[in-house]
């Protein structure tokens, strides 16, 4: 089997599925064993900030990313409800777990959405944000890396306007956690979200990474856990598997590997299938996720044929690949509904090989040049 | 208080965290080092010194109360 869905989820980390329970405890609970289970999760938060190179925020648990992503959204506009900045920035590029949280709680608590404008490679004009950040705008929420285009924001330029305007700045870096830089010591965002099975860890658990000086509602009520905002027993195991994970990439040196695996894939396409198409300039941008058109072929009957073989790849993100409609994302940078059914995505990770790129290169053009 | 090498702040952390983040401190401080650790008065001064009482090589050396937390010095010995 090939597995070239990264950007989808990820296999574990070796080793992973064999993680050991001695950590069962309930980490409320006082005795030895709760406690012993606490300080393995605050280690696991400690990790978490260190990679993030921060001391100035925390790190909640949440279930999932995109349960992080509402509860932010949530919290934000629920707190600032009577506050006279009335509007929201984001793009059109936004996971659902943005985009349809926002519309929902904008509407609940009286908030009206702009959407930044984005260049054809999906990168955020900064020109139109900086003539869109004025009084009126209370949250600004741009992801790190685009799930589908693989392309990434300038975020460090993002927080600065943002915070020269007094708006708050959520980054979902759910996919670009650890594989590509987010330094908060440096660009000082406000809330970040991040998961832990795009990284070879766990389903099952995300985080919602939040200043020391923002403000949070709770999201879950009940117990009183993660500081009284997010009730519900924590998740152990998946928690503790974040953090093996994190130390995994790290010990690994995985980002030389994906760096070098990135850059074999596109030159081997370049080089023996010239007439597709990469819909982002990725190389300058991308790491490992690679939107691709292949002009005069209708991307799920590649998707098909390439899981007969075993090889499974994308046809655009993982929630809305089962959707007949075209993909907003790639409406998003322009493209015609041709071009989006002609779309294949391949996301690369640690633990691919250089000779499955051969494999899957030599494979697709079989199956491109069999149907001519 | 009399000296302390290092201070740690607590107070508002819920139980256990507290305590876990003091024995994660504590791991990484030097033998013969004294902690000052400020912790909320209540539930969790009582849990935190049950707790330590299990730990081999940190001992409450000094302890004050103060309005509604406590100061503590805690040493830690090889």
């Amino acid at each position: 089997m090939i597995y070239f869905d990264n950007a989808a989820t990820t296999p574990l980390i070796p080793g992973l599925n064999s993680l050991d329970d001695s950590c069962f405890g309930n980490s409320s609970s006082i005795y030895k064993l709760g406690v012993k289970t606490s300080i393995e999760i605050e280690k696991v938060r400690n990790l978490i900030l260190t990679e993030l190179n921060s001391n100035q925020h925390k790190v909640y648990f949440t279930g999932t990313g995109t349960e992080a992503n509402n509860w932010v959204i949530f919290s934000t506009l629920y707190l600032n409800r009577n506050n006279l900045r009335k509007k929201i920035l984001t793009s059109k590029i936004e996971h659902p777990s943005i985009l349809n949280p926002l519309s929902f709680y904008s509407t609940m608590f009286g908030f009206e959405i702009e959407y930044v404008e984005n260049d054809k490679n999906g990168i955020i004009s900064l020109s139109d944000l900086k003539k869109k950040l004025n009084s009126d705008i209370l949250f600004c929420s741009i992801m790190h890396v685009n799930n589908e285009l693989g392309t990434c924001q300038p975020i460090d330029e993002i927080q600065k306007l943002c915070h020269t305007n007094q708006v708050i700045f959520h980054v979902d870096a759910c996919q670009g956690f650890l594989k590509k830089l987010l330094d908060l010591k440096r660009s000082n965002i406000d809330f970040v979200t991040i998961n832990s099975h795009k990284i070879n860890g766990p389903k099952g658990v995300g985080a919602l990474v939040v200043h020391s000086q923002q403000k949070m509602a709770p999201f879950i009520l009940g117990g009183g856990q993660e500081f009284g905002l997010r009730s519900g027993t924590l998740n152990n195991s998946g928690i503790l598997g974040f953090g093996r994970a994190i130390a995994y990439w790290k010990e690994q040196k995985t980002l030389n590997k994906l760096e070098n695996l990135s850059k074999y894939f596109t030159e081997l396409i370049k080089e023996k299938l010239p007439e597709i198409q990469f819909n982002a300039e990725v190389l300058k941008e991308s790491l490992f996720v690679f939107s691709m058109r292949i002009p005069n072929k209708n991307a799920k009957d590649i998707l098909r044929k390439l899981e007969k073989k075993e090889i499974y790849i994308s046809t655009g993100s993982a929630c809305s690949s089962n959707k007949d409609t075209p993909s907003y994302v790639l409406k998003a940078i322009g493209l015609s509904d041709q071009e989006c059914t002609e779309t294949i995505r391949v996301s690369l990770g640690i633990l691919n090989e250089i000779e499955e790129i051969e494999v899957f290169v030599s494979i697709l053009k079989e199956i491109i040049y069999e149907s001519i | 208080m009399s000296q302390f090498d290092q201070k740690l702040d607590l107070l508002g952390i819920p139980c256990p965290q507290n305590t876990a983040k003091a024995l994660i401190f504590l791991e990484l401080q030097e033998f013969g080092s004294k902690t000052l650790i400020l912790i909320d008065d209540g539930e969790p001064i009582k849990n935190f010194k049950e707790s330590l009482e299990l730990e081999i090589g940190l001992s409450i050396i000094e302890q004050t109360k103060e309005e509604n937390y406590w100061q503590l010095i805690v040493l830690k010995e090889e």
